[in-house]
């Protein structure tokens, strides 16, 4: 990444996105992974497909002011930015299965001392965690099922009222590259999906123009 | 006779019913038009019907006697209507002139019999083609005239044509009877080798003595070359007053007609010439005002004036010097407006410089097909004045508007790369829904831990409540594991009872002398059989220490081992133990 003009800094990051996209298939997404992933596209002022990746780094780094930096640079690169979803937990899905196993060693180990070791402390203890754990593998499964899925659209397109091409739209202008909309479903065996906007307007789109 | 006429009714009116025509069947002949005497008469018998219904095609009959008929074709009305149309076509004899009538034919259609309507028709005599009957007034009545006929091939402007160029040709008939043509050769109006424009053109005139009938074909030259046609030739009868032939035949000859079509000078291919071939004048006009600015649009009216005009198209002006590089052209070509012998263009140009004075004088070229040559016409001059546009507000200078390409790229806004691990596995194992494995198997783990806490306990509890007696008796019931620390607990036990311990506690603890000499001695002996090779039977064991049980306490009864009697009365309190002989205990040998 030495190169000095534009034009060789451009083949270079092509380069390095063909690298990542071989290695993206053989090993398991990291955040950094994205992260880099994303900031690639942004050299190449891929700016969709830059938010995109940022966006999947955010979920498995939510704390990592890098990525909300760089978010933050994308969407004012973008013309019409939309609003990012709202991050409720600052913990990603890998973090909250290793505390809620963490919960579950706990309650098992004060479990087993209560076992041998008649001691009241060791028994609310057990107890507790037991508790902490029930809810959060209750909470995990819940977000896992029923937590909303974002897409990002990477090409300008129409939003249609039914998953036709020639049907009516349900805005006059299109929906710019970079906007962000929540996945409803889906229709005609993923040739369409069912989206809505931040302002809850729904709309089908096609699955190519969007990347999920 | 009221019976009679009911009876007829009942009986003969359904089969007349039955044998009823089928309405939708309808048969209709037509001849054609305007039959003429001595020829054939062609008609066509229409059948109107369901498609069902097949139509007997040697039943028809005109007269009684069979008409030989030609089918054409059948035509169905529309796939979900059965009826069906057929056609055929049927010849009558030649006739005089004069009105006959045409008697009904009948069809046989699904076996049933269908005839037409009779009507009329008229046999007229055939046309002249060469009508002399309207006589001139100056002709003099009654007087007889010898039958004139005169035939003239022409080619008008001439017989020397160029490509593009068009001619009028043709033939001109001088009589004065009227002639029913019987043969005819006009190859001129054929014109092969000329592309025809137009139908034939038929004119005809009275003269004193002769009629006059000109029939013209305009055509137009195609290829350089030859072309001879004729001699041609028309022959026919005579016709009189009546209408009726006479004879002899006449004949009229023309000689043949050659058209020489010349190739054009090989100077053809200049802008300015556009297949004009004639005579032609051309002029510019301005239509709008001389005063123009920069890029504002200004109409040019070009006219070209002559013969032939048509397919006249206008030359390139945009190459033209004095236009190139100076003025910028409309994308759409003008079309032309025909007036008279004239053909106007309205060209849009636009001036792209301040420096034009003028729209200067434009070239048109045709051929002149009497000189030979092509000729080079000009249009006279037209002075404009183009101004500067107003300047711009601006005072931007270009390299600000442009700048120079920034070929070094800026720093980005974004932060760095971040470095790339292998991912811990354990941690990854953890982070994945497998690491959830944890819920099931330590529940497996707390389960084990609970059984098994409670099968000690109750080995516990089932040592515990027992008292030294009752362990002993107890021991045959004992498996290996259980035997060996209830012999243990059961000497021990007992030097509790005897008050020698406060508690049982490990027998490497007790005393040498003594009971507890004894009791750890026989102990010592225990494990020391129990972990060797000298392992001894259990009964052995028991019975050793049944006797050092016994030698403890001064009892009279007769210790009773058998698991299924009831235990023997516990010890009683008060009684004292009886002093142990000096021996050391030994285990009896098998």
């Amino acid at each position: 990444m030495e190169s000095s003009t534009i034009a060789g800094k451009e083949i270079y990051f092509n380069e390095a996105l063909t690298l990542m996209q071989d290695l993206h298939g053989n090993i398991t997404s990291t955040g950094n992974f994205n992260y880099n992933l994303g900031n690639v596209y942004f050299q190449l002022e891929n700016y969709p497909w830059a938010l995109f990746y940022y966006l999947k780094a955010r979920e498995e780094l939510p704390r990592n002011q890098e990525v909300k930096d760089n978010l933050s640079a994308t969407l004012a690169k973008l013309e019409t930015p939309s609003p990012l979803p709202h991050l409720w937990i600052p913990f990603s899905f890998a973090e909250e299965l290793i505390l809620t196993q963490l919960f579950i060693l706990l309650a098992l180990l004060f479990s087993s001392l209560r076992i041998w070791i008649k001691n009241i402390y060791y028994s609310y203890l057990a107890l507790g965690f037991t508790i902490f754990s029930s809810i959060a593998l209750l909470f995990l499964a819940f977000q896992f099922y029923f937590s909303p899925i974002y897409g990002v659209i990477t090409e300008a397109t129409f939003l249609y009222k039914n998953p036709l091409v020639n049907q009516e739209r349900v805005f006059l202008d299109p929906l710019p590259p970079g906007t962000i909309l929540q996945v409803i479903g889906e229709k005609e065996e993923g040739k369409w999906s069912e989206v809505a906007n931040e302002n809850g307007i729904v709309g089908y789109v096609l699955t190519t123009k969007i990347l999920l | 006779m009221v019976i009679q006429l009911l009876l007829w009714l009942c009986i003969i009116s359904p089969i007349s019913i039955h044998s009823a025509a089928d309405p939708s069947i309808r048969v209709f002949a037509d001849l054609d038009p305007d039959p003429i005497e001595n020829s054939s008469i062609m008609g066509t018998v229409s059948v109107e019907h369901p498609y069902t219904l097949k139509i007997d095609e040697k039943s028809f009959e005109l007269e009684n006697s069979t008409l030989k008929v030609e089918k054409l074709k059948d035509v169905r009305y529309s796939p979900n209507d059965p009826l069906t149309l057929s056609l055929y076509r049927f010849q009558l004899p030649p006739m005089k002139k004069g009105l006959y009538p045409l008697e009904k034919i009948s069809v046989k259609v699904g076996g049933k019999i269908y005839s037409t309507t009779p009507s009329t028709f008229e046999v007229k005599r055939k046309k002249a083609s060469l009508d002399a009957s309207s006589a001139n007034p100056k002709r003099k009545k009654g007087a007889a005239s010898k039958p004139v006929l005169i035939l003239e091939a022409f080619v008008e402007p001439n017989q020397n044509l160029y490509p593009g160029q068009k001619a009028k040709v043709g033939y001109r008939y001088y009589f004065n009877h009227s002639i029913e043509a019987s043969k005819e050769v006009l190859p001129l109006l054929e014109a092969k080798g000329f592309k025809k424009v137009g139908g034939k053109i038929a004119r005809s005139a009275q003269g004193e003595e002769l009629s006059l009938l000109e029939i013209a074909q305009e055509i137009e030259a195609i290829a350089p070359g030859v072309y001879r046609f004729g001699p041609s030739e028309y022959e026919g009868n005579l016709v009189d007053t009546n209408g009726d032939t006479l004879l002899p035949t006449i004949m009229a000859k023309a000689p043949e007609t050659i058209i020489t079509v010349i190739a054009l000078p090989t100077a053809s291919t200049t802008p300015s010439y556009k297949n004009a071939i004639g005579k032609y004048t051309f002029e510019t006009e301005l239509k709008t005002p001389s005063r123009v600015e920069i890029g504002e649009k200004m109409s040019l009216l070009v006219r070209i004036s002559g013969t032939p005009i048509e397919g006249v198209e206008l030359p390139d002006l945009c190459c033209q010097p004095g236009m190139a590089g100076r003025f910028h052209f409309s994308d759409l070509p003008p079309a032309g407006i025909y007036k008279g012998d004239s053909e106007e263009f309205s060209v849009e140009i636009r001036p792209i410089d301040s420096s034009i004075k003028e729209i200067p004088s434009l070239k048109f070229t045709y051929f002149d097909p009497n000189q030979g040559n092509f000729v080079d016409t000009y249009s006279k001059p037209i002075a404009i004045k183009v101004m500067e546009l107003p300047q711009a507000k601006s005072t931007k200078k270009t390299s600000d508007v442009w700048p120079k390409m920034n070929l070094n790229p800026s720093t980005t806004e974004i932060a760095d790369l971040k470095p790339l691990s292998i991912p811990n596995p354990i941690f990854h194992f953890l982070s994945s829904w497998w690491g959830l494995l944890t819920l099931p198997i330590g529940a497996g783990i707390l389960l084990f831990q609970i059984r098994l806490r409670k099968a000690l306990e109750e080995y516990r509890i089932r040592i515990q409540n027992k008292n030294s007696l009752q362990l002993l008796k107890s021991l045959p019931e004992c498996d290996q594991n259980d035997f060996l620390e209830g012999i243990r607990r059961c000497m021990l036990l007992k030097l509790v009872e005897l008050g020698v311990l406060s508690e049982i506690q490990p027998y490497e603890t007790l005393h040498e002398e003594g009971s507890q000499g004894k009791v750890k001695h026989f102990l010592l002996a225990v494990d020391r059989s129990y972990y060797t090779q000298e392992k001894q039977q259990k009964e052995i064991l028991i019975q050793d220490a049944v006797k050092l049980y016994g030698s403890c306490l001064k009892v009279n009864e007769q210790l009773d081992l058998n698991p299924l009697k009831k235990f023997p009365q516990p010890i009683k309190k008060g009684w004292k133990a009886l002093p142990l002989p000096e021996k050391k205990f030994t285990l009896t040998k098998p």
